[in-house]
């Protein structure tokens, strides 16, 4: 069986998939930062990401393509969209953007960084040398990754394995045994409660309507 | 028009930019998270087009170093959204708002 060999895309067709997606990941930047509503940022995060997948996948790198879609669009995001849906209306923060005083600082940090890396990226220019057929995809970028790379790969798995510990540990809380009663939302006395409208806190009163019944 | 190596790496500045902008001036910590992301993206960006530019060297191989390390950097960006957003919850425990300003218990 042969193997199939790859075209070399054609540089317009190129270019025109870079302007596209370039101008897309601008604008999920821009949504993300700019929105008022956090569920909004997470549209523009993940608007983003998509189109940086695309951005990887003209470049070449195959896998990394899939990974960002797998990675950031599959479990970050949706790991975003978890928390504020869990927050509810508290991730709505009052006062969000910062006064003038800051944005000031904030524009001129910006535009000094910002525009140090566009002077000097400027005119950068190297011979784009031809791509093999080999190029990114996963055998390649994992048998990279199983030889020479193999210390980092495993540092990497005992690192997410502490971060997850961490986020375990942060995320839980410290908060006392309650009793079974006061946890089961279908109990007697929690229905009890819920019928007596006038004092739903008191558990005095959830007896008292246990009492008379 | 072929495309160049600068075409990438003048997105890549211009994103980072974003995020760097948004970082400073969002104050609902949430949304500053999402920056720290859209950072990381930017500079995975680059480290991938740099690979793409990166001449096959004497035996012929193609290396993938640019494309290793952006690997690694989605997983650091993994762990730390995952340990960033439990540190989100514990402090609306605390403090019932996620605004940055309101990360002060330690100040006290």
């Amino acid at each position: 069986m042969p193997t199939p060999t790859l075209r070399p895309p054609s540089t317009t067709l190129e270019m025109v998939v870079f302007v596209f997606f370039a101008a897309l990941a601008v604008l999920g930047a821009l949504g993300t930062v700019l929105s008022r509503n956090p569920i909004r940022s997470a549209v523009g995060l993940f608007v983003h990401i998509v189109a940086l997948a695309a951005l990887y996948l003209n470049l070449g790198a195959h896998f990394l393509g899939v990974i960002q879609l797998l990675i950031y669009a599959g479990a970050v995001v949706v790991l975003f969209v978890f928390v504020i849906m869990l927050l509810g209306p508290a991730a709505n923060s009052p006062q969000d953007g910062r006064g003038i005083g800051w944005r000031a600082v904030a524009a001129a940090a910006v535009a000094g960084i910002g525009g140090m890396l566009l002077f000097t990226v400027r005119y950068v220019q190297m011979a784009m040398p031809e791509r093999t057929d080999s190029y990114g995809t996963m055998n390649v970028v994992g048998s990279f990754l199983f030889k020479q790379g193999i210390l980092p790969f495993e540092l990497i798995g005992v690192t997410l394995v502490i971060a997850v510990v961490g986020a375990f540990a942060i995320a839980r809380g410290k908060h006392e045994r309650r009793p079974l009663a006061d946890a089961d939302p279908t109990s007697d006395e929690k229905l009890a409660e819920r019928d007596e409208a006038s004092d739903k806190k008191s558990p005095a009163t959830a007896k008292k309507a246990e009492g008379h019944s | 028009m072929t495309i160049q190596i600068h075409h990438y790496l003048i997105l890549s500045a211009l994103l980072f930019s974003i995020g760097a902008a948004g970082f400073l001036v969002r104050r609902n910590s949430l949304v500053a998270l999402m920056c720290i992301e859209l950072m990381l993206n930017a500079v995975n960006l680059t480290l991938i087009a740099f690979n793409r530019w990166m001449p096959a060297n004497a035996g012929g191989a193609v290396p993938h170093q640019g494309q290793v390390f952006a690997f690694f950097v989605i997983a650091v960006a993994a762990a730390e959204a995952a340990l960033g957003l439990a540190i989100v919850l514990s402090l609306y425990r605390v403090r019932k708002v996620v605004r940055t300003d309101d990360a002060n218990l330690m100040k006290e």
